[in-house]
């Protein structure tokens, strides 16, 4: 074995964590005569060095990826007969139409979607949101008439997919007026995407109020998320208000304790212990808190979850 | 209240999202520090990221009991960033890596290292002329701290196998910074 082979071996074992002290002398020695080794030696070490760099996570923005991970599930789950939102959004290739009818979706922007349309359609809604994006696009309009069109195109991308064809990708929306009972299916899913999509501050609180005569559980899930999920801290002290009206409700309590653990803000968490307590927590539980909230250097809440102890 | 990986994916598979959240943070980091060794730009490594848990809620049952998390989870983040290469390529909008950009997301406060910094995201730069298995194996073992075996667990190769493959990107990259002027003395 050739001095530079044996180098590889030795050089192998120093990345393995495998390398004796005799052995680390003999291959710094080899390196210090070897110009090609010495390089190899020292990229190792500058690369051992870069990796111990600190890498900042984008904390927020992960946190936005596990929000819209979760809303997502959530609204796969949902069983309506149109779901998905803008992980989901329509994604139309021209030369591909009947495939992506399959996958295409719409996002509701304050309203229902395509109104009449889809109450009279007997088939594949996706299907039916294409031929009408199709049609409306066919016909002879002005500037005017596209602008004003009644159906809303935005989050739009373009891509080349080959000389012939352009992937398009886009959210479609209708706004429509209309009334409904408290307790019908579409007032459901009307209150959770109010709560899980992006929509706006106020439309999101308005959505937690109506949220407390509806028992809906998918509602009360959706109430879950937001408030574990939501960016503003006045949804997350509306929802968690909401919530304090489930008694004794166990996927409630779960959410609770997780507002203990992870939630910034002390007022929610304080909320959140008085309704663990009061709806029957375990002293096991409470005690894991304490020993949760004592590690964190937490005061306030822990104070309070001390006093509940004794 | 810290529990373990299968506990978690226990809760999560009978649905509970708050479960799978923890799961998540967990490991979030780790996802995205891999991601972002493929992405080179924040907003990839976070596309990826969004992809690699997506697709991990939807395998979740299909992880034997047996089975560790880990390993697996690295698997799909080497898969979904492949697809994701794959991707930017068939569009053709991938922006190549510029080795001379900064590289967004890594920071240092202590005033000593500025210099050494900029060597060390050169480094991670270069790490974009490897193969992706070779990049997994290097990222795994110089930025994850991962042992030879866990590595070889992701890999699922041999240990030996793992050990080679870390030599020859280290010759690699050493033809790429020779190539590039960056040998470092």
């Amino acid at each position: 074995m050739s001095i530079c082979s044996e180098f590889e071996h030795l050089l192998e074992k120093m990345m393995a964590d495998e390398i004796a002290p005799a052995e680390t002398e003999q291959l710094r020695d080899h390196a210090r005569k070897c110009d090609h080794c010495g390089s190899l030696l020292k990229l190792q070490e500058d690369l051992s060095a870069a990796g111990q760099m600190e890498t900042e996570l984008p904390s927020e923005d992960l946190q936005g990826v596990r929000y819209a991970v979760l809303r997502s599930i959530h609204l796969r789950s949902l069983p309506s007969t149109i779901s998905t939102g803008r992980a989901g959004r329509t994604r139309v290739g021209l030369a591909r139409l009947i495939w992506a009818a399959g996958l295409a979706a719409a996002v509701f922007v304050g309203g229902f979607f395509l109104g009449n349309f889809w109450s009279t359609s007997h088939g594949d809604p996706g299907s039916a949101l294409i031929r009408q994006v199709y049609n409306d696009a066919r016909k002879e309009k002005s500037l005017r008439e596209v602008e004003n069109s009644p159906l809303m195109y935005s989050n739009v991308s373009f891509s080349r997919v080959d000389d012939q064809k352009l992937s398009l990708s886009f959210d479609v929306a209708r706004h429509v007026d209309l009334t409904a009972g408290p307790e019908d299916p579409l007032v459901r899913d009307l209150l959770i995407q109010a709560l899980l999509n992006p929509s706006p501050l106020g439309a999101r609180l308005k959505a937690i109020s109506f949220a407390e005569t509806n028992r809906d559980p998918e509602v009360k899930r959706a109430l879950i998320l937001s408030m574990l999920n939501d960016p503003s801290v006045a949804v997350r002290l509306k929802t968690e208000s909401n919530l304090l009206n489930y008694k004794n409700d166990s996927e409630v309590q779960a959410a609770f304790l997780q507002v203990l653990r992870k939630e910034e803000s002390v007022q929610l968490r304080l909320v959140a212990l008085d309704y663990l307590v009061g709806n029957n927590v375990s002293q096991e539980t409470l005690r894991a808190v304490v020993r949760d909230l004592r590690s964190q250097g937490e005061t306030a809440v822990l104070r309070k979850a001390v006093a509940y102890l004794h | 209240m810290d529990r373990t990986d299968n506990i978690l994916i226990q809760e999560s598979l009978s649905g509970s999202m708050g479960a799978f959240d923890d799961l998540m943070e967990r490991y979030q980091g780790l996802v995205y520090k891999v991601a972002l060794s493929y992405g080179g730009r924040r907003e990839h490594a976070l596309d990826i990221t969004q992809n690699v848990f997506l697709s991990v809620y939807e395998k979740l049952d299909s992880l034997r009991a047996d089975a560790s998390f880990k390993p697996w989870l690295l698997r799909i983040t080497y898969h979904e960033s492949i697809n994701w290469l794959r991707k930017q390529r068939r569009h053709q909008d991938h922006e190549p890596v510029d080795e001379n950009a900064p590289l967004l997301g890594r920071t240092h406060t202590q005033e000593e290292v500025l210099l050494w910094q900029e060597k060390a995201e050169c480094l991670t730069r270069s790490l974009s002329c490897l193969n992706p298995k070779h990049r997994l194996a290097v990222t795994l073992k110089y930025y994850e701290g991962m042992s030879i075996r866990e590595i070889s667990g992701v890999l699922e190769c041999s240990e030996m196998m793992v050990k080679n493959i870390l030599y020859r990107s280290l010759e690699k990259l050493r033809q790429r910074l020779v190539q590039t002027g960056r040998v470092f003395q």
